[in-house]
């Protein structure tokens, strides 16, 4: 049992603890917490979002740190969510309570960003989503801010890169969606349906599937039954594999293999699947080869390339846009107060394509009352002898990267 | 959904795939079994036990080049050497100190045991996913209409050949006959000379090292990673359980009727459905028939 | 222990509860992070509370539960879906979630509790896992909305006490710490009431139990019901603390597993042990966490769960309380020696309170029933098993008063007849009645209400309680309380003698102590036919004559019985007559002298006690 003389002796060690924490802030030290799968399934997406924003920290501080605020240097925390939503909820929870952090940038998984996030607002700390599901910037919160597109925008790219494809080369009739079953696979499978039903295919089956699921094999034996022209697969990684290699082994020839995002985005899905990852048609929010247009992208993914030897991903695209937001909002505060940092990221209004918030292109980067962006956008690539080709829309598109179509393991 | 003849097809091909994964159930089984019918106790650890096999068998292919099907040569007897020293160390202090018919202490231990061993491995190796890519990898057989996957089919070959080659052990060699029989009886079983320590020293063993083969055989079609030990472990104890305790064919037809299950209800509904019919199963097979389908009742 | 410490024991405990209520307002005005430690201050009491009600029946009857989860989560999940849909305060919804918990036990105690050790662990493990499953895969019942996998999120509110939420960590320490103390105090109730006694008694083992007229399935049930109530408030709780539910993670095998562990390291069985594991692991788990969390080494802390599991179940069976306790008495001890002065000499030696005893000679008071009453009728009695025949065709009487030797080589079928007379056994074919009534297919609990007791060959004395409390549970059936059941108990110890053993752990006694309290735990049921397996069965030649007369006194008694014996001079001098069975078939019957000098009944037993005079 816990005795007074222990609980005295420990909490005044704290209190010493405690107290010198107070006299590093005069250093004004700008404390963000950012919320990773940084284990678990989904692992390699946390590593490459923590490489993709040390590498932005390190930028801002080498630079001088945050000039209106005396020079105040960025240092990161990461709470590593595991994937799991209330992983998510709890670390959230320890970087506002323990870490103290001034603004919070996550969750990757929008089932872990939706209850996360609501944390966030409960104690009125700002923050910056990546995570497409719509209904993270539909609550009413004031805290909440997402500059990148959501699910609907998404499934929109990708059933506009389908569609159109198939229009000049002999159309799809039928198709079948295989989601994950947490917050993003459904919605966004959803959205994809609404899309897919309009441009008159008729969707034969809707099967959600535990994302950690060790064997889809029933599911896969479902949906080849059905001979759908289109596949659309919404997974994280180690599923992505699960499905593409099933589909391979039992000889699944859809016309067009189409995926929501995520784990078909990944660099491990192109070396697990082999040649079975080549015509895979994923919708993207950014994509390295947006550095054509802008030299300056390309530019900082080299260097994470140099550094840690893969590119830049979707999501830590996404991410690296959330930090440099921050940033930005930072400039325009002097005082370190959660509050006004929110404030000033309410107000953020970017227009010119080369600010560092662009990395993930719009119009216009600002905020909706809801925390959205209603200037983003969303575009599709395409996997092209294992490396991702901007296929859509035709403003992006790379010129040299001819569709393929159609999925070659049809052939 | 296809109807009539389609679904026909549809349901044998579902459950041709779930009677090939079904193989590897059975191996796990066995483990499990041999295990439960000679000391009477649950172990838990039996699933990262096969973690552990696979990690194995994954690190030997991965560094050395070696095919996933020449691994067991070399994991066998570290498996069964870590099965033996697991209950010299572990078990048998316990087993010692209890005199009940089943001590739940084993349980416990087996329990805390396979949580170091889980998290040992997730901090060693991370949580990623981990695969293999071999010639059977995603390879397959036509029959007719019906796809057969190759790795897995190896798979089902393992197990049968497993449970002859242990069969043939139990009945045949005198080492055998005498784990049987201190299944049946341990104080008789003492009585005529044996020491009935040695024997479940053995037992385990062999036990884990069976984790080799299964994991050998999963490895071209399966991921590797630390928390694949619980999904595998609660479908031996529904295999066990269907099969019936202490009897080595009911393990392996209990781990093909589960596969069958498996492939079935997935075709129909949702995969996760058909985990709660299979624990369906389970819970009325507990009921009605504690012994299994194979079981002996005991008085 | 004395009264004197009685005192100090009370004045500490209340001394403890009342400052240890004043812990999150100090942390708060003492900690920089005050947040961050409250946090993990109500873990602790969070995980106290879910440890001690699981305790109540996984420790105390040693029905090691794995699903418990299932409760937190209906609990969870009820309260949240009537205050998300109906606007209904958690604080109700709490013991709505309650009630709907205790319903489920009641469903899957019926097939659960049949099974034993193993079995019913992972039968439990099912049911959750099946519940988890099915709740991740639905999104509507019945129309409400239960969004599956993706869980439920409550709005927050601020702080608003009816809606169950705070913004202060504190707040919510300040609940926790009242949920847990109504927690406790529930299980020290059982503990002491004759609840209590029946479960520890049946952790032990249950058959035995059954023997003395208790029926084991409605004690579990209703400790089950008390265990998942209280879980289910905890899983309330949880919900209001996090806001967040999710099957995946409310009704996960990971919570169950860590409820059992808190409870096996502090103590199974015990009150406090539950507090001290989650005192002790929770932290630990925290600051593992805290410390060598992130990104590397994820699950430090559950490597040291695991590590203290084993070594606790392998040097600490009975987990720290025990170390604890013995701390604590001597703490009290000390103080009360300071308080009051030190002990007198013989205040310690006698612990129970002194009552007259009756001399060992003197009666049960049982009343006999005089003529008439009582016989026990087998007619044709048949039981297989498997291939092997158990008996077979056997006839016997015992008529009131009566004393029947049953004598017969091993294997012959002796301890069969008693298991089928007692309900242990189903007989394929014939009848057994008693009293004029058939029970054959009665359950042994029945069977011994209606007056039949028995001993086994092998004695199966509770090994956790005392010699008194070992009567107590057979007392208890026709007593009110406590009390009284010691009384009853302690005559019936008398009787047999063993007075001064009364306070000793039954697991110290001697093979001819085990045997009398076996016997005076039947007799404690108020039997009128006993079944005596080898009573003399490993005594030696000094403590025959009292056991013989012993037997003699039940028989003064006016208690019918049925003895399974191979000591010649027992059978002769303690039984009317004498049946012999043979591989299951009743080959001799007659007077005690006639059948131990008939040839064929000393052919069978050639080289047995009976060659020999």
């Amino acid at each position: 049992m816990l005795n007074r003389r222990s609980v005295l002796l420990s909490s005044a060690a704290l209190a010493g603890t405690a107290f010198t924490r107070q006299l590093a802030h005069a250093n004004q030290e700008i404390r963000v917490g950012v919320l990773s799968p940084m284990t678990g399934p989904a692992a390699r997406f946390g590593a490459i979002q923590q490489s993709t924003l040390n590498l932005a920290v390190e930028d801002v501080n080498n630079a001088g740190g945050i000039k209106s605020l005396r020079g105040g240097t960025i240092k990161l925390f990461f709470g590593d969510t595991r994937g799991e939503a209330d992983m998510g909820v709890t670390e959230t929870e320890r970087l506002i309570t323990r870490e103290k952090v001034h603004a919070l940038i996550g969750a990757f998984q929008s089932g872990v960003g939706l209850p996360s996030s609501a944390v966030a607002e409960r104690y009125q700390i700002p923050w910056l989503n990546f995570g497409t599901v719509n209904k993270i910037t539909e609550r009413g919160f004031k805290y909440i801010f997402r500059p990148h597109a959501n699910d609907t925008l998404k499934a929109g790219a990708l059933i506009g890169a389908v569609i159109g494809l198939a229009a000049s080369r002999g159309g799809v009739k039928t198709g079948v969606i295989l989601s994950e079953n947490t917050e993003w696979g459904k919605s966004v499978a959803d959205k994809q349906k609404g899309f897919l039903e309009k441009a008159g295919v008729e969707i034969k089956l809707v099967e959600h599937y535990p994302y950690a699921a060790p064997d889809l094999t029933s599911m896969i034996v479902k949906a080849r039954a059905l001979r759908p022209d289109v596949v659309v697969a919404n997974s994280y990684l180690g599923d992505a594999l699960l499905i593409t290699r099933l589909m391979g082994e039992y000889k699944m020839k859809p016309t067009v293999y189409a995926a929501g995002g995520g784990g078909h985005l990944q660099p491990d899905f192109v070396k697990g699947a082999g040649p079975l990852a080549e015509g895979v048609i994923c919708a993207t929010i950014w994509d390295a080869a947006l550095g054509r247009s802008q030299p300056w992208i390309k530019e900082i993914n080299d260097r994470h390339v140099a550094k840690t030897g893969v590119p830049i991903t979707e999501d830590a695209g996404c991410y690296y846009q959330c930090f440099q937001v921050l940033v930005d909002a930072l400039e325009r505060t002097n005082e370190l107060d959660p509050k006004k940092i929110r404030d000033a990221i309410a107000a953020t209004d970017i227009k010119d394509p080369k600010h560092k918030a662009m990395f993930v292109p719009c119009e216009r980067l600002h905020f909706d009352e809801n925390g959205q962006n209603p200037t983003a956008t969303a575009m599709a690539v395409q996997i092209q002898q294992g490396k991702l080709r901007l296929i859509y829309p035709q403003t992006v598109a790379e010129p040299d990267a001819k569709p393929l179509w159609p999925y070659p393991q049809s052939a | 959904m296809p109807g009539g003849g389609a679904m026909t097809e549809l349901v044998i091909q579902g459950a041709l795939s779930g009677l090939l994964i079904g193989g590897v159930y059975g191996l796990i089984a066995l483990g499990l079994n041999l295990v439960f019918g000679t000391m009477r106790v649950v172990n838990f650890a039996q699933g990262t036990l096969l973690m552990v096999a696979m990690f194995m068998s994954y690190w030997l292919t991965a560094k050395t080049g070696l095919h996933p099907y020449l691994t067991p040569l070399l994991t066998l007897p570290a498996l069964f050497g870590l099965g033996y020293l697991i209950q010299l160390w572990l078990v048998s202090p316990l087993l010692a100190r209890e005199k009940a018919r089943e001590p739940m202490s084993v349980l416990l231990m087996t329990l805390g045991l396979s949580l170091v061993l889980e998290n040992s491995a997730l901090m060693a190796f991370s949580a990623d996913y981990k695969t293999v890519q071999v010639g059977q990898t995603n390879a397959v057989w036509f029959i007719g209409d019906y796809i057969i996957s190759i790795a897995r089919f190896w798979g089902l070959l393992a197990m049968a050949s497993t449970v002859a080659l242990l069969w043939a052990f139990l009945t045949r060699t005198d080492l055998g006959r005498a784990i049987r029989a201190v299944g049946q009886d341990r104080q008789v079983a003492r009585l005529l000379g044996i020491d009935d320590r040695v024997i479940y020293n053995f037992a385990f063993g062999i036990s884990t090292a069976i984790m080799g083969i299964a994991a050998a055989a999963l490895l071209p079609f399966y991921y590797t990673h630390p928390a694949v030990g619980t999904t595998f472990l609660l479908k031996a104890f529904v295999i066990v359980v269907l099969g019936g305790l202490g009897s080595m064919p009911g393990a392996a037809l209990g781990g093909l009727a589960v596969g069958v299950i498996e492939g079935v209800v997935g075709i129909f509904t949702e995969a996760a459905m058909a985990q709660i019919v299979l624990f369906a199963v389970f819970v009325t097979m507990l009921f009605f028939r504690p012994a299994g389908l194979l079981g002996v009742e005991r008085k | 222990m004395r009264d004197e410490e009685r005192r100090v024991a009370l004045g500490l405990a209340v001394a403890a509860a009342i400052a240890l209520a004043f812990l999150p307002a100090l942390i708060r005005t003492l900690l920089a992070d005050h947040a961050y430690w409250n946090q993990i201050y109500v873990w602790v009491l969070f995980f106290a509370m879910c440890a001690t009600a699981w305790n109540i029946i996984g420790g105390y009857a040693r029905q090691y539960s794995f699903g418990h989860a299932a409760f937190l989560g209906i609990g969870a999940y009820v309260s949240t879906l009537l205050y998300l849909n109906l606007g209904v305060s958690p604080w109700i919804g709490m013991l709505a979630g309650g009630i709907a918990a205790a319903l489920a036990g009641a469903i899957i105690s019926y097939p659960c509790f049949r099974l034993r050790g193993a079995f019913f662990s992972l039968a439990t493990i099912a049911f959750a896992e099946m519940l988890r499953v099915w709740g991740e895969l639905t999104d509507r019942l019945f129309g409400i909305l239960v969004n599956g996998a993706r869980g439920l999120v409550i709005p927050p509110v601020g702080s608003d006490f009816w809606a169950f939420q705070f913004t202060e960590k504190a707040s919510y320490a300040y609940v926790a710490y009242t949920l847990l103390l109504i927690t406790l105090t529930i299980a020290w109730a059982v503990k002491r009431s004759r609840l209590g006694y029946y479960l520890a008694a049946i952790g032990d083992d249950e058959e035995a139990v059954q023997s003395l007229g208790v029926d084991t399935a409605r004690i579990k049930l209703i400790a089950l019901l008390i265990s998942a109530f209280l879980t289910a408030v905890a899983g309330t709780f949880y919900a209001q603390l996090v806001l967040f539910i999710t099957p995946t993670r409310a009704i996960s095998l990971d919570l169950s597993v860590q409820m059992v562990i808190m409870a096996v390291m502090g103590g199974l069985g015990t009150v406090f042990g539950p507090l001290l594991g989650a005192i002790i692991l929770v932290p630990v788990g925290e600051l593992t966490r805290a410390a060598l969390g992130g990104s590397t080494l994820q699950g430090a802390h559950l490597i040291v769960y695991g590590v203290i599991l084993m070594l606790v179940v392998r040097f600490a069976p009975k987990g720290i309380e025990a170390f604890v306790a013995g701390a604590f008495r001597r703490l009290i001890a000390a103080i009360a020696d300071r308080l009051y002065g030190p002990a007198k000499a013989q205040d310690d030696v006698v612990n129970a309170p002194i009552i007259q005893l009756p001399e060992a000679s003197s009666s049960l008071g049982l009343q006999a029933v005089a003529g008439g009453a009582v016989p026990l009728v087998l007619a044709d009695v048949t039981k297989r098993f498997g291939g092997a025949v158990g008996v077979k065709g056997v006839s016997l009487t015992v008529q009131p008063g009566e004393v029947v030797g049953l004598i017969g080589p091993n294997g012959s079928g002796k301890t069969t007849i008693f298991n089928l007379v007692t309900g242990y056994l189903e007989s394929q074919s014939g009848s057994i009645a008693f009293a004029g009534r058939p029970i054959a297919g009665l359950p042994p609990h029945r069977i011994n209400r209606l007056g039949i007791a028995r001993t086994f060959q092998i004695v199966r004395p509770f090994t956790s309680l005392t010699v008194a409390e070992n009567v107590m549970v057979a007392a208890f059936p026709r007593c009110t309380t406590a009390a009284a059941a010691r009384t009853e108990a302690l005559r019936c110890l008398a009787f047999v003698g063993l007075s001064h053993r009364v306070d000793t752990i039954a697991d110290g006694l001697s093979t001819g102590e085990r045997k009398r309290l076996e016997l005076a735990r039947a007799l404690a049921t108020r039997p009128r036919l006993l079944l005596m397996d080898e009573v003399m069965g490993g005594l030696d030649q000094r403590s025959l004559p009292a056991m013989i007369d012993l037997v003699q006194r039940i028989r003064a008694e006016g208690i019918s019985l049925l003895i399974i014996e191979h000591k010649l001079k027992v059978i002769t001098s303690v039984t009317d007559r004498i049946v012999m069975l043979h591989l299951g078939e009743k080959i001799r019957e007659g007077a005690a002298c006639e059948v131990v000098s008939d040839p064929l009944v000393i052919d069978i037993y050639v080289g047995g006690a009976a060659a020999v005079r």
